[in-house]
């Protein structure tokens, strides 16, 4: 987990949406806010390469045991930390001869499970709370503060560390730990939004048409906050995989054999001076898939910037 | 409206230079003293003779508490009464320099050096050895009163009412077996007669402490300011996880074998990597390889003269899970499984790795023919014969462990082939490891640990997998929930505890389990070491058969050695060697 | 007074946090399996030096909450006991001689990491859109996404392993915060450098200093008077909560690099449930970090007119 990720998005101060179109119905505003963002999106060519570099990896991912060319603990003792080229394992093999094309492979699925899984474990949460902070105030709002003051304060990766402790290793576990300790800066991100847009035209409109609360919550606010939203949890699912190799170098990552992005690296860093190939696959890898959501990120955030801050 | 403004450009100046000022100020104070010269070591021009080495950081410098910095006591900063020779075979004269045991074995004489003192000029006594002793084996004390680490005494030692005492059974110090009978004269009474007692006399639990300065500062006295030692060496400055140094203790009886200037410790934190490249960059000169480190040095020709091994210092081993699936309590499905293990395989996926045939290494057991070959055929037989033939109906494994092992990696495999038994590993945080491994399990398996091998046969039947261990793991499940139960009802005292555990154990510990204790006990009480290896030969052989702890293999534990580091003589022993004696020759 | 009242309840949440932050930490860590005696006890049979009533529990017999009580009270006045892994040593002596090691490579990390944002990010947003635009950001970008310990561990191989030039490992001058440093001030700037320049850019766009360039003042003026100086204000608000973070957990890299820091004393704890250490490291933590919150918000609210007006007036 590096410590720089804390970066509260919601804190960033900058100029407040100043551009309001004429009261339209929120799910069409919402919608149009979409196809422009795609338009502009599709123009940012770098943001677009990493999309397809992230979907054919996801996609790989899925399909691992299809066409990964070993299960992921299969030994071959005739070919023990074979280099890479050795005929019938690409990428060469570890200790017990496992294959490590074929661990690369699997270990993106774990990674990626962990990604998603813990950022949208923490979305839900973070929607909810968010919304209900934002929208009603009162005691969803208290509570919100109190959390993030007490989450702000409490050391993140020893929270992470504590709760893989008492929760176990699993992939369930660590999804969990890391949700945990993510939640609040989407709370509070999901917070500011709803506060920003219950000040348009269209939210007022509803309202004062007599829209229940839930609705207005839900159909006029939600959709267009969805950018801001899409931008985090494309920072945030990277944050969630670096957080898991973090763990993994603590020996609390997802619990071995299955491989990890992070448990690669950790079994790759003690052979570094004898075989690096074991750390050189999945630590590029890993940069490999930070890059692209950062890329992916930059492109979603630009793309649904009204302010023009896009290049 | 946005009113644009400017800082005071003064204050962010004067800003600047606090803030340069402080941090220039605190880089003063933030580094070590740091007057240790790094250049100089092993083939410097320098004539100082510095040895440069590792350790894990040592949590205390107390004795008494167990900690990686015992060990550091015993290599040189106190000397007991006697030493180990330089294999760790027998032992030599230390702070005592003459004694004589009884005929009947049990009371030890031993008289210390007229000229043993410690490093303030104080003369060494027998009281201060008895006031130690005492320290020792006081219950939860430690002098200071308030430590929390496991204490130190070593049971097998069997000096009389010492157990009794430390677990507060009795209750008058007098009533312990040490005695001063004069200024140099210490009496020990033991139990029985015990062929390990002089050798169990090196463990740093019996150095001598200086009561005067413990009693002064029973917390601050292992800082280097307050320090006072009776061994070669003192400690000089201690900075916690990164460096200590050791100098000569000039008030030592024997400073003429005495040949460095300064010891150099680099210490690592718990978790550290301990990455060779400090030796590749010349800051150390000695240094433990660890793990996969050895790939790049064992067998490399650049290195052959600055690698040596203590062959199969570390024996690794499965222990049997208690679990409610009774599957395992059948000693045939054990023995099948133990047949089965691939330890071959595990041989040869690195160098320095050996098969552990037999819980005693194959260096003490070898010639008495102790350990077992694999064989697949008899084990599928065996599985057979207990009702699971190809694995039919056998439940599912467990592996618990709190580490990747590639043993594990390669049973699971190769049960999975031979045997048609699945099991799976289950790698969990250290914690939950010590709590899980010793509690009821709903599925049946064995843990996996690791133990510093034992190098004589003694140590080898009483210390690590000791009878009293075997006893329990031979407990059914359900009784093993009675004892555990026992154990931790504080509202017992100590006795009672201590004797309903021993009914539990005589009443339902296996036939074998007790068996083993018998011919130990046996052993034991033999005037000497090898008149009791007879037993001990026997005794070993029964524990083989239980297959509650199965042997995986032996490893050894490579040193890197700069040339020029002399006298070193590499022990088994977890101490691994003296400092005393080392010294370090220009190339 | 309206500031007061504010600055009152600001520290009233404060108090709260930490009690919070301390129920939670040691709840988790009563729920953690495995307790300090066990975890020592197998320390303890590795080196086979088994001993008496090995598997005997001991020390818990005062109840949990009394425990924490006691803890919670010595904490009060900076004297919370020995640690139970590093007998003989109190936790805040332990605290006090560690601190200033990871406070240290903190801020000079977070120096240089400004050093390269600034500059970086400053120019890359004045030459929006141009190949130098294109590339530092691409560098930046990519740079971020290394973890500091992989760099960490290249940085140590190439200089030390290879080269020769730098001590691979200890604490014993400058020399050795040099690599440590790098590898933490990497990620951060790469950060700030990326906020300096969006900030740079919304600045620009600022009415005043179009108006400015209007009133046809010198490009250099303008850009030194006017964008500079309000567009790196908001720097505060990221520069802090880097520099606490840095400060609290950079174990990695001391391990690293064999640097006797706070962060690998607290995995310790954490690891062999130093009850006391853990607490008191933890409560450390959350000081040093709300702490770095208030300034930040503080500062932030003294450095922007607009936020002090706002913070006024409410």
């Amino acid at each position: 987990m590096t410590e720089t990720d804390r970066i509260d998005p919601a804190e960033r101060p900058g100029p407040p949406d100043s551009s309001e179109p004429a009261a339209t119905a929120g799910a069409a505003q919402a919608q149009s806010q979409f196809r422009r963002a795609w338009t502009r999106f599709r123009r940012n060519k770098l943001a677009l390469a990493s999309l397809v570099i992230l979907a054919a990896l996801i996609v790989v991912a899925m399909i691992a045991p299809l066409i990964a060319p070993y299960g992921f603990e299969e030994p071959d003792y005739e070919n023990t930390l074979a280099g890479p080229g050795t005929a019938g394992h690409l990428l060469g093999t570890d200790l017990l001869g496992r294959d490590l094309l074929s661990r690369l492979i699997y270990s993106l699925r774990t990674s990626f499970l962990v990604g998603f899984g813990a950022e949208l474990a923490a979305l839900l949460v973070a929607i909810v709370i968010g919304l209900m902070a934002g929208y009603r105030g009162g005691r969803a709002e208290q509570l919100l503060m109190a959390v993030t003051d007490v989450m702000f304060a409490f050391p993140t990766y020893l929270f992470a560390v504590l709760m893989v402790a008492v929760l176990g290793r699993s992939v369930g576990a660590v999804i969990l730990a890391i949700a945990i300790a993510s939640w609040v800066n989407m709370a509070r991100l999901t917070r500011a939004q709803t506060l920003t847009l219950m000040q348009r035209d269209f939210v007022e409109a509803a309202r004062a048409m007599g829209a229940p609360g839930v609705t207005i919550a839900v159909r006029y606010v939600l959709p267009n906050a969805v950018g801001p939203l899409l931008v985090a949890v494309s920072f945030g699912i990277p944050a969630a995989i670096t957080a898991e190799a973090g763990l993994a170098l603590l020996g609390l990552g997802v619990q071995p054999p299955t491989p990890s992005l992070g448990g690669m690296i950790q079994d790759g860093i003690s052979y570094v001076t004898s075989y690096p190939n074991m750390l050189v696959w999945p630590a590029v890898m890993l940069a490999v898939v930070l890059l692209a959501f950062t890329w992916l990120g930059d492109g979603i955030r630009d793309a649904f910037d009204t302010t023009g801050t896009r290049r | 409206m946005a009113v644009p403004h400017t800082m005071p450009k003064r204050s962010v100046q004067a800003a600047a230079v606090v803030a340069t000022a402080a941090l220039a100020l605190s880089a003063c104070s933030i580094f070590g003293d740091g007057d240790t010269d790094p250049t100089v070591g092993a083939g410097g021009e320098n004539d100082a003779q510095v040895l440069r080495t590792t350790w894990s950081n040592p949590e205390s410098l107390d004795p008494h508490v167990i900690s990686n910095g015992i060990w550091i006591d015993q290599q040189g900063l106190f000397e007991g009464l006697v030493v180990q020779n330089s294999t760790g075979s027998d032992v030599e004269a230390g702070t005592a320099d003459e004694w004589e045991v009884s005929e009947d074995g049990t009371v030890w004489t031993f008289h210390l050096r007229d000229d043993a003192s410690w490093s303030n000029g104080d003369a060494v006594t027998a009281q201060d050895f008895l006031w130690t002793y005492e320290r020792l084996l006081t219950p939860g004390g430690s002098g200071a009163g308030n430590t929390t680490g496991a204490n130190s005494y070593q049971v097998a030692l069997g000096i009389a009412n010492a157990s009794e005492f430390l677990a507060g059974t009795v209750t008058d110090f007098a009533e312990v077996g040490i005695e001063a009978s004069a200024d140099d004269q210490l009496v020990f009474t033991l139990d029985a007669p015990n062929p390990g007692f002089l050798l169990g006399l090196t463990h740093p639990s019996m150095l001598p402490l200086h009561p005067a300065t413990l009693e002064e500062f029973p917390q601050e006295w292992t800082e280097p300011e307050n320090w006072v030692s009776n061994g070669p060496f003192v400690l000089d400055e201690w900075q916690r996880n990164v460096e200590m140094t050791l100098v000569p203790n000039e008030n030592y009886w024997d400073t003429e074998n005495v040949h460095l200037d300064e010891v150099e410790i680099q210490l690592y934190a718990s978790g550290e990597p301990v990455s060779p490249v400090a030796y590749d960059n010349d800051e150390v000169d000695l240094m433990q390889l660890v793990g996969e480190d050895v790939f790049s040095y064992v067998d490399n020709p650049e290195f052959t003269d600055q690698i040596r091994a203590v062959e199969q210092r570390n024996i690794t081993y499965l222990a049997l899970l208690r679990s409610t699936n009774p599957v395992l309590e059948d000693v045939r499905v054990r023995e099948a499984l133990s047949l089965a293990l691939g330890r071959e395989i595990v041989a040869g996926l690195q160098p320095g790795v050996a098969v552990a045939r037999s819980l005693v290494p194959e260096y003490l057991g070898a010639e008495h023919g102790l350990g077992q070959d694999e064989d697949i055929a008899r084990a599928q037989e065996l599985l057979a014969d207990a009702g699971y033939h190809d694995g039919e109906g056998f439940p599912e494994l467990m592996l618990l462990t709190e580490a990747p092992r590639p043993e594990l990696d390669v049973a699971v495999d190769q049960w999975a082939e031979n045997l048609g038994v699945t099991a799976t590993v289950n790698n969990v945080e250290r914690g939950v490891y010590v709590e899980e491994r010793w509690s009821i399990q709903d599925t049946p398996g064995f843990y996996s640990g690791s133990f510093i091998t034992r190098t004589n046969w003694n140590d080898a039947i009483n210390t690590t997998f000791n009878p009293r261990t075997m006893e329990e793991f031979s407990l059914p499940a359900e009784v093993w929930e009675e004892y555990q139960e026992v154990q931790a009802d504080e509202d017992l005292d100590p006795g009672e505890r201590a004797s309903q555990l021993q009914a539990l154990r005589d009443a339902h510990a296996s036939a074998g389990a007790q068996e083993f204790t018998a011919l130990a006990a046996e052993g034991s009480s033999q005037p000497d070491l090898e008149a009791a290896t007879g037993y001990f030969v026997d005794a070993a052989e029964v524990r083989d058969d239980l297959y509650l702890y199965l042997p995986v293999t032996l490893i050894d534990a490579n040193y890197l050695v700069r040339p020029g580091v002399e006298g070193l003589n590499l022990r088994g022993t977890p101490d691994v060697y003296y400092f005393k004696g080392v010294s370090i020759t220009g190339e | 007074m309206n500031l007061a009242v504010f600055a009152v309840r600001r520290v009233a949440r404060l108090v709260l946090s930490l009690i919070a932050v301390s129920i939670i930490a040691f709840g988790l860590l009563q729920l953690a399996p495995g307790s300090f005696a066990d975890i020592s006890n197998l320390a303890a049979e590795e080196s086979s030096t088994v001993t008496a009533e090995m598997q005997q529990r001991y020390g818990d017999e005062v109840p949990v909450w009394q425990q924490y009580l006691g803890f919670m009270k010595g904490a009060l006045t900076w004297d919370m006991g020995p640690s139970y892994k590093y007998t003989g040593q109190n936790v805040e002596d332990i605290i006090a001689t560690s601190f200033p090691v990871s406070a240290t490579l903190a801020v000079v990390a977070v120096i240089i990491a400004l050093c390269i944002a600034i500059p970086v990010g400053v120019f890359s947003a004045l030459r929006q859109n141009t190949p130098w635009d294109y590339g530092s950001m691409f560098a930046v970008t990519i740079w971020h996404s290394l973890p500091p310990y992989l760099v960490g561990t290249f940085l140590m191989l190439l200089l030390s392993g290879t080269w020769h030039v730098l001590p691979s490992r200890g604490w014993s001058g400058p020399e050795n915060m040099i690599m440590p440093v790098i590898a933490l001030a990497l990620g951060p700037a790469a950060v700030m450098t990326r906020y300096v320049r969006s900030s740079v850019l919304e600045t620009l766009r600022e009415e005043y200093v179009t108006a400015a360039f209007a009133k046809g003042g010198a490009r250099r003026l303008v850009i030194r008077r006017y964008v500079l100086r309000n567009s790196l204000i908001p720097l505060v608000t990221v520069a802090g909560p880097v520099l606490a973070n840095l400060m609290t957990g950079t174990v990695f890299i001391e391990w690293i690099f064999g640097i006797p820091g706070l962060g690998q004393y607290f995995t310790d704890a954490a690891a062999s449930r130093d009850m006391p250490l853990l607490m008191g490291t933890t409560l450390f933590f959350a000081v040093i970090l709300m702490v770095t919150n208030l300034v930040v918000d503080l500062l932030y609210g003294f450095l922007d007119p607009r936020i002090r007006a706002t913070a006024g007036a409410r």
